[in-house]
């Protein structure tokens, strides 16, 4: 592997260095005919121009190659040669060969000049590049309609100037040429650097194992692909109203939850508390999973870092309350009554259920009997009536 | 202390009973100060369980469209702590009533338990039960009533400390570590259960579901009491109330 790279390199410079001086010579036999603009074929009914912009073409990167350093297999041909094949450029450059659109079948796969454009390839740096931050969002989008359409309003998608650049291009999020996950979290942390050191340091970045049917949450799996919305816009997600049924797809999982370790009645201890009932009620001030757990870094309530831990409750507690103190952490958060945890909470619940249980017992005891010499009193005057 | 009761009472009974108490229709149960602390208490206790259920109960259809009724939690936890205001004013005048004012401490004399309460519990079950011709004969309060009053005061004194305890969570958890205001909150919640279904079930049987009483007694807005409900359901203070009118009619005819 080290070997061909090598060679791949030694190759190149070596094409670069003897097409200097080749430039003239053989691509003046080339242009002789393919120079002219009317130049072009008929296959099946269908024209292709093949006419080569000569200017563009010599103040691109490859301008300083030859024609048949690409189309090797025209090398030494007549004038009158057969069709070409596609340009060779793996010669030179690299492409993993599991990237999606190499395993595609064969008639489906897009070669390297349906992306790049063949006689004039820029620089990804450039901004007119096809390929470029900018320009890949109209290449891509002529294969990939569905996901162009989705992506368009996206946040991603909105232009940051006037000039219609993207705020992220396609290829920001999906690596062509590398092996990496479209959308993998790294990819998002070159833009979303903060979020993204937060979330490698969380317990969603770092599980206790994975599960294949609710495997811990990257980017993606809360925000979504093509439809991430600005955090201003309503369809952003999840945001204060969606968050704790969101949250609660895997956290209510009682099977996932087991898996990795957690508390399983998380979203019913949340549902009874105020803040739980105010929420489903319409209040979207009061807490939600991520006021508490933050947005990128839960981690577990053990841990020192967490905001959730007894040393940072009362300063996550006092993002909305004033006074908080130590004392704020004292007692359980998610309070759910329960026989497996028998606290003072669980001892206060019982102990009523037994009053009420009683009082009450007694209370329609006490009616039903007195019901029942009412009814036997009433009809004793009744008879006495009659018999009278 | 039996002396001292009793002396009270006659004092508080010449005054009430005139000298036509025997050829009297109805007589003054309630006087206004009572009938007012009594509207004064249901008016702010059901606007409490109607603000407050909804929360203990979050499921239920009624507590969705209640809240989209007032406007949200919050609309409703502001009613919900101007009528626990109204509730507290109630109790805090209740307590200078029975402590300063002759009228006050009248009924709640009446209304401590005495052996006699237990016992009549006794004699009406035996009547329930058919065991004997006749139930249990009442004094002023009979152990219903007493029950009703005590029931309320337990309650009272559990919703407004737990109430106080949660609605000043901040200033309280200064001292208190937040365990203790959830033993306040299940306490709160479970005591307005309690209360709501002993005032549904009981109290309302007893003065309006009750056949002798349906639809409503009207003695909570006039105050008065027939004779014949009299005769029925308080005859040892009717009794009392007839010999004392006896007793100051032959006095005056003396004088």
């Amino acid at each position: 592997m080290g070997n061909s790279i090598i060679a791949k390199v030694v190759l190149c410079a070596a094409i670069f260095a003897l097409a200097q001086p080749a430039f003239s010579t053989d691509n003046s036999r080339c242009l002789m005919c393919h120079s002219a603009a009317t130049l072009s074929k008929t296959v099946e009914g269908e024209e292709f121009p093949l006419y080569v912009h000569t200017t563009d073409l010599i103040s691109s990167p490859h301008g300083t190659l030859s024609c048949v350093d690409c189309h090797v297999d025209l090398k030494g041909q007549p004038l009158n040669h057969a069709p070409a094949e596609p340009a060779q450029c793996l010669y030179c450059h690299e492409v993993h060969p599991d990237v999606p659109h190499s395993k595609l079948k064969a008639g489906d796969s897009p070669g390297c000049a349906d992306c790049h454009g063949s006689h004039v390839i820029l620089p990804v740096a450039d901004p007119l590049s096809r390929v470029a931050s900018e320009g890949s969002v109209a290449t891509c989008a002529s294969c990939h309609e569905e996901a162009f359409k989705k992506y368009a309003s996206s946040v991603h998608g909105i232009a940051k100037d006037r000039k219609g650049t993207p705020n992220a291009g396609c290829a920001d999020c999906h690596p062509v040429h590398s092996r990496e996950a479209a959308g993998s979290p790294r990819l998002c942390g070159e833009c979303h650097g903060d979020a993204y050191d937060d979330w490698s340091g969380s317990a969603h970045a770092n599980p206790q194992g994975f599960m294949e049917k609710n495997s811990p949450p990257t980017c993606a799996h809360c925000h979504g692909g093509h439809t991430i919305f600005s955090m201003e816009d309503d369809r952003f997600l999840p945001n204060r109203a969606t968050s704790p049924d969101f949250c609660a797809e895997c956290h209510n999982d009682q099977e996932s939850m087991k898996f990795y370790g957690l508390k399983g009645n998380s979203l019913t201890s949340y549902r009874e508390s105020y803040h739980g009932v105010a929420h489903r009620f319409g209040n979207t001030e009061v807490a939600v999973c991520t006021d508490c757990h933050t947005s990128h870094r839960p981690l577990a309530q053990a841990d020192p870092l967490s905001s959730v831990h007894e040393n940072n409750l009362p300063e996550t507690c006092g993002q909305c309350h004033t006074g908080t103190n130590v004392n704020w952490a004292k007692g359980d958060m998610h309070v759910h009554i329960s026989a497996d945890k028998k606290d003072a909470v669980y001892y206060t619940s019982t102990g009523f259920k037994w009053l009420t249980l009683g009082t009450m017992t007694a209370l329609v005891g006490h009616i039903m009997l007195d019901l029942f010499a009412q009814t036997r009193a009433w009809r004793r005057r009744l008879r006495r009536r009659t018999d009278g | 202390m039996d002396e001292s009761i009793s002396e009270q009472l006659d004092t508080i009974a010449e005054a009430e009973s005139a000298a036509v108490a025997e050829a009297k229709e109805e007589f003054l149960r309630f006087s206004l100060a009572f009938r007012l602390q009594h509207i004064g208490m249901f008016v702010s206790v059901l606007t409490l369980i109607v603000t407050g259920m909804p929360l203990k109960y979050p499921d239920a259809a009624a507590s969705q469209g209640f809240f989209n009724l007032v406007g949200g939690v919050q609309a409703s936890g502001i009613i919900h702590r101007v009528a626990a205001v109204l509730l507290m004013a109630m109790g805090a005048f209740h307590m200078y009533w029975i402590i300063f004012t002759k009228g006050g401490r009248f009924e709640f004399l009446h209304l401590i338990p005495k052996f006699k309460d237990f016992a009549d519990v006794g004699r009406n079950l035996l009547y329930f039960f058919g065991f004997s011709k006749s139930g249990a004969k009442f004094d002023r309060y009979s152990y219903m009533e007493k029950f009703d009053y005590w029931a309320v005061y337990w309650g009272m004194v559990v919703m407004i400390g737990s109430g106080l305890i949660l609605w000043f969570y901040s200033p309280i958890m200064q001292i208190w570590p937040k365990m203790y205001l959830d033993v306040a909150l299940e306490a709160h919640s479970d005591e307005a259960l309690l209360a709501t279904l002993a005032i549904l079930v009981w109290h309302f049987y007893n003065v309006h579901f009750n056949p002798r009483k349906f639809p409503m007694s009207m003695t909570w807005l006039t105050g008065k009491i027939s004779k014949e409900e009299m005769i029925h359901e308080h005859p040892v203070e009717y009794d009392r109330l007839i010999s004392q009118s006896r007793e100051s009619a032959e006095s005056e005819g003396e004088d």
